[in-house]
């Protein structure tokens, strides 16, 4: 019975951690391994324990207002961008983690920690590009490939010109979790400077009709990334539509 | 009044579904827009694309995103044409109850409220679906409009 519950996650610790610029942003939340259940007793050997992480602004961590920072870890640490989960600076969040065995079992929520989310410097990321779109197939020949494509980016977020000389990057990305949660992103290619991207689905191991959600980010030349630009939902490889049938025109 | 109100509803809904764009590819200027006397109202109607161009199925109130109506004084449509209005694949409109809100697919689309129409006794009507990856379709079929 006593084995049904694990023991609860205890020293839940923020750690402000050296991120590569790209993702200057980035902190990381870590916490102590779980090796036994609630009752004191080890966890059987063979058995492993995975992990899922959560904010909340809720002290209470009601289960509805939980955003999940990831899910199924195997490691004690989750990394997260404060902006890209929606955290406020200045606002306290409250994290909590759960455990689950690989039999099923799970663990209650740990203990609230909570987190003032740093104010920061002035926003001077650069704005997320714009008008992405995709059209393809372009080439056929050995494999059928995509083209993405995107605006440059010539503005800060806040729409003031980036200043001469300053260059930026693009990543783009693609994912099926339709809420772009960071964990969720894969790179379609390393960073570029060219504002149009050619990618051949299958490479990405996409599936024909899933649908998938297609962004950029941008990154300046000091790490400064913009937020994810405006989502573009594709429907994995389809050709686009039918043309509409069937008009006639009465008067009413 | 239960009627009435669910009908006011309707009416503001429809209009919101109409995105302005720019004017007709006829070339002509246009005239000035005039609400229809009741009972003279151009209804077009289609049928929204069931696959894609792989023959894929498709469910066009989630793959389509909108539709694209243009206007010429011939049916030679071509990309270059510039679409006279955009009109959302999906509405929401008032359930029978008038209690709720139901998404439904927009299969017509009154054509004297293109807020630009070129001037002319018959014009050609032709559409292309947009898909939610903003791919589009072909023109299809040029249906005409005769305004006379």
């Amino acid at each position: 019975m006593k084995k049904n519950a694990l023991r609860c996650l205890t020293m839940i610790a923020i750690l402000m951690t050296a991120i590569p610029r790209a993702f200057a942003e980035t902190r990381t939340i870590s916490w102590d391994p779980v090796t036994t259940y609630a009752d004191g007793t080890s966890i059987e050997a063979g058995k492993t324990v995975s992990y899922t992480a959560y904010w909340t602004t809720d002290a209470g961590l009601s289960p509805a207002s939980l955003h999940q920072i990831a899910s199924s870890l195997a490691q004690t640490a989750a990394a997260f961008d404060p902006d890209l989960q929606g955290m406020k600076g200045g606002q306290t969040v409250y994290f909590t983690a759960k455990s689950v065995l690989s039999t099923g079992e799970s663990s209650a929520f740990s203990i609230a920690y909570p987190w003032v989310v740093p104010l920061g410097t002035p926003s001077r990321n650069p704005a997320a590009p714009a008008n992405i779109g995709v059209a393809g197939p372009v080439a056929s020949a050995v494999a059928e490939v995509w083209r993405l494509t995107w605006n440059s980016v010539t503005t800060y977020g806040d729409g003031a010109s980036l200043e001469p000389g300053r260059t930026v990057q693009y990543m783009p990305y693609w994912t099926t979790d339709p809420a772009l949660s960071p964990a969720s992103l894969k790179p379609l290619a390393s960073s570029m400077s060219a504002t149009t991207l050619e990618f051949n689905p299958v490479v990405q191991k996409m599936i024909k009709n899933q649908v998938a959600y297609l962004t950029v980010i941008a990154i300046l030349d000091n790490g400064d990334q913009s937020s994810p630009g405006a989502v573009l939902t594709w429907r994995v490889d389809n050709e686009g539509p039918v043309a509409p049938s069937g008009g006639k025109i009465s008067k009413r | 009044m239960l009627h009435r109100a669910t009908l006011r509803g309707f009416t503001v809904i429809l209009a919101a579904t109409v995105l302005l764009a720019g004017c007709g590819g006829g070339g002509e200027a246009p005239q000035s827009q005039v609400s229809p006397a009741p009972g003279t109202a151009s209804v077009f109607a289609w049928s929204p694309p069931a696959t894609f161009n792989d023959n894929t199925p498709l469910n066009p109130a989630v793959d389509i995103d909108y539709y694209e109506l243009y206007l010429r004084r011939d049916p030679n449509f071509t990309d270059s044409d510039q679409p006279a209005v955009q009109i959302a694949a999906v509405a929401n409109l008032p359930s029978t109850d008038g209690r709720s809100v139901v998404k439904s697919s927009v299969t017509e689309f009154t054509l004297e409220q293109i807020p630009s129409i070129p001037a002319g006794n018959v014009l050609y009507v032709s559409m292309r679906a947009v898909g939610i990856d903003k791919q589009k379709s072909a023109f299809m079929s040029p249906v005409a409009w005769e305004r006379s």
